[in-house]
C-alpha cells in the first residue's frame, strides 16, 4: 500500500512538473498565451496579406501581358481589337492608335472563363494575342450596291438612283479567334429619349443577347470552348466588323 | 501431515502473495487512471482551455514560420514593384506609337471625323464618305466608290483646289468622255477652298453639298463642311497620319 502511494505521489509530481514545463514552453513560444491572441491575429493578418498580395501580383501579371500583347499587335498594319473587360472597353486600333473606343454596355463570359479569369492559369492562356479565324455577321462586309448605267433608260434614272438601305436592323457579329475563343458582339438598344429605366432595359436585353449569341455560336456549329458575349452601340459594331481584316488580332484582358 | 501442512501452508502463502500482487495491480491501475485524469485536468487548466492543441498547431505558426511568411511577403512585394515598373515601361513603349504630329481619324460607318493633337481630341465633326456603289458601264468598265480603310499620310495640301474630272463622272452623267489631257476635265470651285490628298487620288476636301454631310454619298473622297475643312487644313501638315476605318 505504501509502495502504491509512493508511485501515485511520484506520478502526480511527474505530471505536475511535465505540465508546468509544457506550459512554460508554450509561453516561451508566445504563440499561445491564455488571454493573449495578438500573435495569432498577427499570423492570420500575415496570411491574408500574403493572399492579397498574391492576387495583386496576378492582376499585375495579367496587365503586363495585356500591354505586351497590345505592343505586339500594334506592330501590324491592319486593324486589331483590344478587349479590356476590367475597363469595359472594346477598342479598334491600328498601329497603336485607338481609332474607336466602344463602351461595353454589358458582357457575359462563358462559365469556364468566368471561373478562371482571376486565376494564374488564365495568364498562360493570355500570353499571346489571338488571331482571327472566321467572321459571321448580319450585315455585309462591304455594303456594295450595284448601279448599272447601261441598263438605265435615261439620265434622270441614273441621277435618281437611290439604293435601298443594306444594313439589317439587328446588327450582330461573331468573331472566331484562335485558341478556341469566340466573341459575339451585338448592338445595344439605343435610347430614343431620356429613359430613366434605360439601365433596366439594358439588363433585360443582355439576357436575351446572351442566349442569342450563344445560340448563334451553337447554331454555327462552332462549339468553341470559350466564348464572350458583348453589347455595344450599333454603329460601333458595324465599324468594327467592316474594319477587321483576315489577319486581325485580339489582345484581351479579363 | 506436517509436510503436507507445510506444503499447504506454503501454497497458502504463495496464494496470499498472489492475491497481494493482484490487489497492488488494481491499485496501480486505479492510480494510473486517476493520474491520467489529473493530467488532463491540469493540462486543460494550464493551456487556457480555449485552444485545441491540434487546431492551434494547424493555424498558429512559430516565430520562424512567421518570419518565413514575412520573407515571402517581402519577395512578393518586390515582384509587385518590379511588375509595376515593367508595366510603366510597356505603357511608355506603347505611347511611342502615338504620332508626334496631329492626325485625323475618319469613321466611315458613322461618317464622322476626329482631329487629334498631342493625344487630345481637338475637334469632332461629320463628313461624307464612299457610297460603296458599284458603277457599271458598257464595255465591262466598273468603278467601286469606296473610301479606302487603313493608315495613310497627307501627301499633298491644296488651297483653292481644282477638280480633275475622272471618267466615271462623265459616265455617271451620260456624257462623252474627253481625252485625258482635255482642259475640260479641270473644274474649279467643286472641292471647296481646301483639300488634303492622302494617296491614290483620294482627297479630304470641302463640299457644296452640305446637306449630304453625315451620309455615305461620295465617290471615295472624304467631304467635310467648309469650317471643319479649314480647321483640318490648318492643323494637319505634310506627313500627318490619316486613319480611315
Amino acid at each position: 500500500m505504501k509502495l502504491s502511494l509512493l508511485i501515485l505521489l511520484l506520478m502526480v509530481l511527474f505530471i505536475i512538473s511535465f505540465s508546468f514545463f509544457y506550459y512554460m514552453e508554450l509561453a516561451k513560444d508566445k504563440t499561445i498565451h491564455p488571454g493573449n491572441s495578438q500573435p495569432l491575429k498577427k499570423t492570420l493578418r500575415v496570411e491574408s496579406e500574403y493572399a492579397l498580395l498574391s492576387e495583386e501580383l496576378a492582376a499585375l501579371e495579367r496587365e503586363e501581358i495585356f500591354w505586351k500583347n497590345r505592343i505586339e499587335i500594334a506592330k501590324n498594319d491592319q486593324f486589331n481589337l483590344i478587349l479590356n473587360i476590367p475597363d469595359s472597353l472594346l477598342e479598334l486600333e491600328i498601329r497603336g492608335i485607338s481609332v474607336q473606343q466602344s463602351k461595353i454596355q454589358c458582357y457575359t463570359l462563358c462559365p469556364e472563363l468566368n471561373k478562371n479569369k482571376d486565376k494564374w492559369g488564365s495568364i498562360k492562356w493570355l500570353r499571346q494575342p489571338v488571331s482571327l479565324r472566321e467572321q459571321w455577321a448580319t450585315i455585309p462586309k462591304r455594303p456594295i450596291r450595284v448601279r448599272d448605267i447601261s441598263t438605265m433608260q435615261n439620265l434622270a434614272d441614273s441621277l435618281n438612283f437611290t439604293p435601298a438601305s443594306d444594313d439589317s436592323e439587328d446588327v450582330s457579329i461573331i468573331l472566331v479567334w484562335s485558341r478556341n475563343l469566340s466573341i459575339g458582339i451585338s448592338q445595344i438598344k439605343e435610347p430614343l429619349s431620356d429613359n430613366p429605366f434605360l439601365y433596366r432595359n439594358i439588363e433585360q436585353e443582355s439576357v436575351s443577347t446572351q442566349s442569342s449569341v450563344t445560340d448563334s455560336v451553337r447554331f454555327g456549329d462552332l462549339l468553341q470552348k470559350d466564348w464572350i458575349s458583348i453589347k455595344i452601340r450599333r454603329l460601333d459594331v458595324t465599324a468594327i466588323y467592316r474594319a477587321l481584316s483576315e489577319k486581325s488580332q485580339l489582345a484581351i484582358r479579363l | 501431515m506436517f509436510p503436507r501442512y507445510q506444503k499447504n501452508s506454503s501454497r497458502q502463502v504463495i496464494c496470499g502473495k498472489k492475491r497481494d500482487l493482484s490487489n497492488n495491480n488494481r491499485l496501480t491501475l486505479l492510480f494510473t487512471i486517476i493520474s491520467f485524469l489529473t493530467f488532463i485536468l491540469l493540462h486543460s487548466a494550464l493551456i487556457g482551455q480555449n485552444y485545441d492543441r491540434n487546431l492551434v498547431n494547424s493555424i498558429v505558426k512559430k516565430d520562424s514560420d512567421v518570419s518565413s511568411d514575412m520573407h515571402r511577403i517581402s519577395i512578393i512585394q518586390k515582384k509587385i514593384d518590379a511588375s509595376q515598373q515593367r508595366i510603366e515601361q510597356l505603357k511608355s513603349t506603347y505611347e511611342n506609337f502615338q504620332p508626334k504630329r496631329p492626325y485625323i481619324i475618319v469613321n466611315t460607318a458613322a461618317n464622322q471625323i476626329r482631329v487629334v493633337k498631342d493625344g487630345q481630341t481637338i475637334h469632332r465633326g461629320i463628313c461624307s464618305t464612299g457610297s460603296y456603289i458599284l458603277l457599271k458601264a458598257s464595255g465591262q468598265r466598273e468603278w467601286l466608290f469606296k473610301t479606302p480603310r487603313g493608315k495613310f499620310r497627307v501627301t499633298v495640301k491644296l488651297k483653292d483646289p481644282w477638280w480633275y474630272k475622272p471618267d466615271w463622272a462623265y459616265v455617271e452623267e451620260g456624257l462623252p468622255i474627253p481625252s485625258k489631257e482635255s482642259r475640260k476635265r479641270y473644274q474649279p470651285n467643286v472641292l471647296g477652298d481646301y483639300a488634303l490628298g492622302f494617296g491614290s487620288g483620294y482627297l479630304i476636301h470641302g463640299t457644296l453639298y452640305t446637306r449630304q454631310l453625315g451620309l455615305p454619298v461620295t465617290h471615295g473622297c472624304v467631304r467635310l463642311a467648309d469650317e471643319d475643312m479649314k480647321l483640318v487644313f490648318d492643323t494637319l501638315t505634310h506627313g500627318s497620319h490619316v486613319y480611315v476605318y
